[in-house]
């Protein structure tokens, strides 16, 4: 089993809920603290484990804003569990979630430096390296209805554009999503396999709402004359 | 990247008493440029365990939780920081061993005293080479990641090493001229294999913005990093040099020339007058071209992150 997430590059709107859904039940949940500096201060800053980011793709006219949710990728090959010299980053055999055992690391930040996602952060409160765990005290509590055994973040998405499943499994829906989208990985290049796939954008084209097809003789009586009319002074 | 201060005290001053070892235990074997008195050997073996012991203080102060570090003893089989510290550790008593058979043979080399002391310089130089490791292992720093890392701690470990043993040995009043060519040599290959580095680091890598992001229809522009504030992410990666070339390139010069050109043209000096004034400018000029160039590894590197950030296009 190899637990991912899938994220729809093509519907997330960066509205930040799944990051604020990450930081509200891992700071409260077995992960947490997730510290915050100086909250009330006048430079807030703190630990994140997910975050958005925007890019703008292209050359206006032809640009697109993306965009681009970012947390661990629970890699096949993690770099950031090689260099570990405590054996406080592991991979978990029976799900391959990468998590970090909060009594044992030492913060040395190596494991941070080996990311290339840039997935870890470390809390200097706590002294501890908190990444994305994806909601492992969720995931399996079967005290939570079905529906709801999945990460917070995925919950939170008002766009539906995060799936989590297993994408071993060639039957299941992020795998199909995948599949059919032609969902990939990031950095690819850096060799550590991750598991967390992106769907693309679709092509502008698409996401443009049909031309307005011609209106026909006699047409659909006044109504539609009124409706012609007036999408002839409302422009687009 | 951000550059931690005790890692860069730690891995110049521990780099120089590793490779103090390895050149001391070289002297007093083949007596080069003279037997070597009592006195003296302690005072070189003094400063070396001194050297070694206070830069491995000062690494702890890198971690947020230094009384966890006993637990980085373990993790050798995949870990190189974890192959340092075991190796650093392994030092100590192998390195004791060595004088105490040393001292009960009666200062003579036994087959069990040499024994010991290939052993213990052989300890030296790996962890010089496992301290270089850490970073060459880094595939997501594409500055770290190549081979002509550990050779360059090693070459520069040995070096800093050589520059006290003439030291040493001047203060002594033993000819400090084979040491100091062998500190002169060393530091001219510590900067053709640090240019060679830098050559390297200027030819671009394959990352870059578009494969980071997987946004290939055309440039890739950050718009918002989200963040009102430096989060962690950008302290640790975002340093200004990273993408700044030609302040690089001056920092890049001053290592090269004052850090290990002017150092070695000193012991040159030394090698033919013996003179002990020069041998002291030679070897602070060299330790702080060290600290300079152990800055800038860091300084300079190009993580990956800074892709997610718009710092660059292509690392």
């Amino acid at each position: 089993m190899r637990l991912g997430l899938v994220i729809d590059l093509d519907t997330c709107v960066g509205c930040h809920a799944c990051a604020v859904a990450c930081k509200q039940w891992n700071t409260s949940g077995t992960l947490g603290p997730l510290s915050d500096y100086e909250p009330y201060g006048a430079a807030p800053s703190g630990v994140w484990v997910n975050r958005v980011r925007s890019y703008e793709q292209g050359q206006y006219p032809h640009s697109k804003t993306v965009n681009l949710p970012l947390s661990c990728m629970h890699c096949d090959r993690p770099p950031c569990v090689d260099v570990c010299p405590t054996g406080a980053s592991y991979k978990r055999e029976a799900d391959g979630v990468v998590l970090v055992d909060d009594a044992k690391c030492m913060g040395c930040n190596y494991c941070a430096w080996a990311c290339p996602y840039g997935a870890r952060e470390l809390d200097t409160a706590s002294g501890t390296m908190k990444k994305c765990t994806l909601c492992i005290d969720r995931i399996y509590d079967t005290r939570l209805p079905e529906a709801e055994r999945q990460p917070a973040c995925v919950l939170a998405c008002p766009a539906n554009a995060r799936h989590f499943g297993d994408l071993d499994d060639p039957d299941s829906e992020v795998s199909r999503l995948v599949r059919e989208r032609r969902g990939y990985p990031l950095l690819p290049e850096m060799g550590c396999e991750p598991v967390n796939h992106y769907l693309p954008p679709r092509p502008a084209a698409a996401s443009r709402p049909p031309a307005a097809a011609p209106a026909e003789a006699g047409g659909q009586g006044r109504a539609a004359a009124v409706q012609e009319w007036a999408n002839r002074i409302v422009r687009r | 990247m951000h550059a931690p201060l005790s890692v860069v005290l730690f891995t110049v001053l521990s780099g120089a008493g590793y490779g103090l070892t390895v050149l001391f235990l070289l002297a007093d074997r083949l007596a080069l440029g003279g037997p070597v008195g009592g006195g003296e050997r302690l005072a070189a073996g003094l400063t070396a365990v001194a050297l070694i012991t206070v830069g491995l203080l000062f690494s702890t102060g890198h971690l947020a939780r230094p009384r966890r570090a006993w637990r980085s003893l373990f993790r050798v089989r995949t870990s190189w920081l974890s192959r340092e510290a075991a190796l650093a550790l392994l030092f100590y008593p192998v390195a004791g061993g060595f004088v105490a058979a040393y001292g009960l043979s009666g200062w003579a080399y036994t087959p069990l005293v040499t024994a010991l002391a290939v052993l213990t310089g052989l300890l030296a130089a790996a962890t010089l080479i496992a301290t270089g490791m850490i970073y060459a292992c880094v595939q997501a720093v594409r500055e770290w990641h190549q081979g002509l890392t550990p050779v360059n701690y090693l070459v520069i470990g040995l070096a800093l090493g050589a520059g006290v043993l003439t030291l040493i040995r001047a203060a002594a009043g033993a000819d400090p001229a084979p040491a100091a060519a062998l500190g002169a040599g060393l530091l001219l290959t510590a900067a053709v294999t640090k240019a060679a580095w830098y050559a390297w680091n200027a030819v671009p890598g394959g990352a870059g913005a578009t494969t980071a992001t997987g946004l290939s229809a055309g440039p890739v522009r950050l718009l918002d990093s989200g963040e009102s504030a430096a989060s962690f992410l950008a302290h640790e990666f975002l340093h200004p040099l990273a993408g700044d070339r030609r302040r690089g390139r001056y920092y890049r010069g001053l290592v090269l020339l004052g850090g290990f050109l002017l150092p070695a043209a000193g012991l040159a000096v030394v090698a033919w007058s013996g003179s002990l004034p020069w041998a002291a400018a030679a070897l602070a000029l060299a330790f702080a071209g060290a600290l300079v160039e152990r800055w800038l590894l860091f300084a300079e590197a190009r993580h990956a992150v800074r892709l997610y950030y718009g710092a660059a296009e292509r690392l």
